[in-house]
């Protein structure tokens, strides 16, 4: 479909933009799961579309009630909602690549060509910018690559339609690149998924332009949609909804010989997005459908049901529409975002750290964490989450423990935003999140600290158990879907038939050479008795080691591993 | 030849034999419940054997000070072995009123002029203290002059200790941060430094071998020393062994005791940990 003679758009407005930026998010939030599947790692989390959809919800709640011609002006208070929402190390950049785009707009009223390719250039340079090593054949590559064409489109015509056509297919050759850049997609046979995400979102800015549905699932009856239909000016009348199956599902099912292949058949007859992944003692599914009720029952016929969790995702998505003036951390996906520990007198030092799973929450909580933001692997909390959690304490001096890679950057774009002083210190694991916080001292200073928690937290090994999501070869293992994997300090080192076999492997991977004591953080998925079985037998293999057994409850990792 | 100033201490000064003898050092035995059972903490007690009952006995043992006519029947032994003055220096009186019964003892007491010092310390802290005061004495130092170094020196003794558990002090009370802090839900190992009569926890790890690191750290940070004992309470010969060689390769030219703390500290520290008793240069 392409846009008739004589109607060529040569200048946007802010209205016009901000129905662009609302098919952005719709269309991101339809290929989400394609997105998060392109994982490097086999593990059962990858959410980068997820926390890229967050982001741009966070974009939309901040311009939903603007009125605003003015594009500079909206697309300012656009960059601030992308700051704020940036959720994971991709959602970072985004908001960097929006802040850059806001910033080369400044003073522009309209959109024109010309403007959209300055305001690229300094996207471009923005997300470059905001990170301390920039990695070739991500994101970055894909905003550099669309940025370096608008350039070269933007001498050759006014048409921002064409502008944004061109934009989309260098974004969209660029993906394709990013295997050939770094290596790690190349092995795991993925395209960079943050630069597919940015990918779709230009694609959405485009199909708006072209008059291209975008609506998903979730946006039939949003606050948002009718909207979007009501404005649209080439409204193409007849857009299709896919709203048989509101619903998201997730349970665990434990038995004994459970037919994994059997239950995966039935789930997916069921409904859309099927997950379907574990051995024949512990199987976790993933489904959107019309009624819950079928996929527990299925589940049921194999073992028991535990961990159930019923999403309503239109009101989900209509949360994240709501206004403003709601509360940033009142979002459905973190059910407990902040707890503060009464405190009879402030800590001179408060700390904020990131963890999920109600075991590993009262750990931190019992070594001292003033607050624990509620998030991990599979919901990485927004910056707005953590500045909250911050802002609440009542400490001026402020230590936070993201204690995961994917949560360092937005814990870093806090302490640009708060007036306290704030510190991240940056744990890229539990284990190691818990290691910093033994060294808290709060007879020194802030910078004191920072410096004795980072490296306490290089004192220990983190090992992780989970499951492979897909068939991989990866450091020369070869992968299956729904083996148990083990990754030694985030690297895959073990593919095993069960969690304990993943877990005793994984130790005879590790350099034990000095350490004493091995903890195992049981996760969700995982019974004590079964924990203190495998802590038993593993204490006969290692009779120099203690090994002690906690409860997590984390979400995805039946065993966390500490050794020290 | 009788002495005509004797120094007092109570037997959690944890004084090893050799110093008690040599410097005629007069010690009140503190009072020791075990099984329900009392005895009095007079060296014939064997602490091996009392740290495997602190590990094992389900009714923890409870220590406590002597009454003040106990107080009285030492101050007039040693006055009828001829003291006319007694300087009594006793463990902290934030941690036991040791120092009040004495003091109450004293003030009725008319056989000797009895000065007693809050120690502020206990164990080889306190140790360290009647130690140098004894000296002081054998040198012909004034008494006045003997009591107001021993106040002096106060500031300058600290014990540091790695505490396996720190459920024997939350059970024991009388340190009152403990009580509000949140029980742990790992195995936490802390780092204790008392000093001023104070116990403060300066640092938490997860292994043994980390502790005894921290514990190396934290006391080359008080560096210069006069004084260093390594304190134990049934704690693995191999982890003292490491204590001493690391100490002796610092302080080559320090005689360094390596003391079995008796019931008292033992009893609120628990079994198993390791310290050391400082006294710092000027």
């Amino acid at each position: 479909m392409s846009v008739p003679e004589g109607d060529v758009i040569r200048a946007l407005d802010g209205h016009r933009l901000k129905l662009m930026i609302l098919a952005a998010l719709s269309w991101l939030r339809q290929h989400q799961e394609q997105i998060n599947a392109l994982n490097v790692f086999p593990v059962p989390d990858g959410d980068t579309g997820t926390n890229m959809m967050l982001t741009m919800a966070s974009v939309w709640d901040e311009i939903a009630d603007m009125e605003e011609a003015h594009v500079g002006k909206l697309m300012s208070r656009l960059a601030h909602g992308a700051l704020m929402g940036a959720r994971g190390n991709s959602g970072v950049i985004l908001s960097q690549i929006w802040r850059g785009f806001a910033h080369g707009q400044d003073g522009h009223a309209t959109l024109t060509a010309e403007s959209i390719a300055v305001a690229m250039r300094v996207a471009a340079e923005t997300a470059y910018k905001g990170v301390v090593k920039p990695v070739e054949g991500t994101i970055l590559t894909v905003v550099r690559d669309v940025s370096e064409e608008t350039a070269i489109a933007a001498e050759e015509t006014d048409d921002i339609v064409e502008i944004f056509e061109r934009m989309v297919a260098s974004a969209k050759a660029s993906v394709a690149r990013t295997p050939s850049l770094l290596p790690v997609l190349r092995q795991a046979g993925v395209v960079d998924a943050g630069g597919q995400g940015l990918y779709v979102i230009f694609e959405g800015m485009l199909r708006d332009l072209k008059g291209l549905p975008v609506a998903d699932l979730m946006a039939h009856e949003g606050d948002l949609s009718h909207l979007h239909l009501d404005a649209h000016p080439e409204g193409d009348e007849a857009l299709e909804f896919d709203s048989d199956y509101p619903y998201d599902v997730q349970f665990i099912v434990m038995g004994k010989d459970i037919d994994v292949a059997k239950m995966r058949a039935g789930i997916e007859a069921m409904g859309d997005c099927p997950l379907t992944v574990g051995d024949e003692l512990v199987v976790k599914v993933h489904v959107h459908v019309a009624d819950p009720g079928k996929p527990i029952t299925l589940g049921a016929q194999f073992g028991s049901i535990s961990d159930v969790v019923v999403e309503d995702m239109q009101a989900q998505f209509e949360a994240y529409s709501a206004s403003r003036a709601a509360s940033p951390i009142a979002e459905p996906t973190l059910r407990m975002p902040v707890g503060l520990l009464a405190s009879e007198t402030p800590p001179a030092i408060s700390v904020v750290v990131v963890a999920a799973g109600e075991g590993l929450i009262n750990v931190f909580r019992s070594l001292g964490a003033t607050a624990v933001v509620e998030g991990g692997q599979t919901m990485n909390p927004s910056t707005a989450q953590i500045l909250d959690a911050v802002e609440q304490t009542a400490s001026d001096d402020v230590i936070i423990l993201p204690n995961n890679k994917n949560i360092l950057m937005s814990a870093q774009q806090v302490v640009g935003v708060s007036d306290k002083h704030v510190r991240v210190v940056s744990t890229h694991s539990i284990p190691q999140g818990v290691s910093a916080l033994l060294a808290l001292d709060q007879s020194v200073s802030l910078e004191a600290n920072a410096e004795a928690m980072k490296e306490s937290s290089l004192d220990v090994i983190t090992g992780e158990i989970t499951w492979a999501t897909r068939e991989v070869r990866l450091n020369g293992i070869d992968v299956h879907e729904g083996d148990a994997i083990g990754l030694l300090e985030d690297e895959l080192v073990v593919d095993a038939k069960s969690f304990d076999e993943a877990v005793h492997w994984l130790l005879a991977e590790a350099d034990l050479d000095g350490r004493e004591l091995v903890t195992l953080y049981y996760g969700e998925q995982v019974v004590e008795s079964q924990a203190q079985d495998l802590a038993s037998n593993l204490a006969e293999a290692y009779a120099d080691l203690e090994f002690e057994v906690v409860t997590g409850g984390q979400p995805h990792y039946p065993y966390i591993i500490s050794i020290e | 030849m009788a002495r005509t100033v004797r120094i007092l201490t109570d037997s959690a000064a944890d004084l090893p034999q050799a110093y008690v003898t040599r410097l005629e050092i007069g010690v009140v035995p503190i009072h020791v419940s075990l099984n329900g059972e009392t005895r009095l903490d007079d060296g014939t007690l064997d602490l091996d054997w009392f740290y495997g009952e602190l590990s094992h006995s389900r009714v923890l043992p409870t220590t406590a000070a002597p009454a003040p006519q106990e107080f009285t029947r030492v101050y007039a032994q040693l006055a009828a072995e001829g003291a006319e003055e007694i300087i009594a220096i006793l463990t902290a009186s934030t941690l036991s009123s040791l120092h009040d019964h004495a003091l109450i003892a004293a003030q009725e007491f008319k056989g000797a002029r009895v000065h007693v010092v809050d120690g502020t310390q206990v164990s080889m802290g306190l140790g360290w203290l009647v130690v140098r005061a004894a000296e002081l004495l054998a040198r012909g130092t004034p008494v006045p002059q003997i009591i107001h170094q021993v106040i002096s020196l106060r500031a300058r003794t600290r014990i540091l200790g790695v505490i396996d558990s720190i459920e024997y002090l939350r059970r024991s009370g009388r340190v009152g941060w403990i009580s509000s802090a949140v029980a742990s839900l790992l195995s936490v190992k802390s780092l204790i430094a008392l000093e001023g009569g104070e116990v403060r926890q300066s640092g938490r790890v997860r292994t043994h071998r980390r502790g005894l690191q921290f514990l190396v750290l934290q006391a080359k940070r008080a560096f210069p020393l006069e004084r260093l004992a390594i304190l134990h309470s049934g704690a693995s010969a191999v982890s003292v062994a490491q204590l001493e060689d690391e100490f002796s390769a610092l302080l080559p030219r320090m005689e360094i005791p390596v003391v079995s703390v008796g019931p008292a500290f033992a009893t609120h520290v628990g079994p198993g940990c390791v310290g050391v008793a400082l006294l710092m240069s000027e």
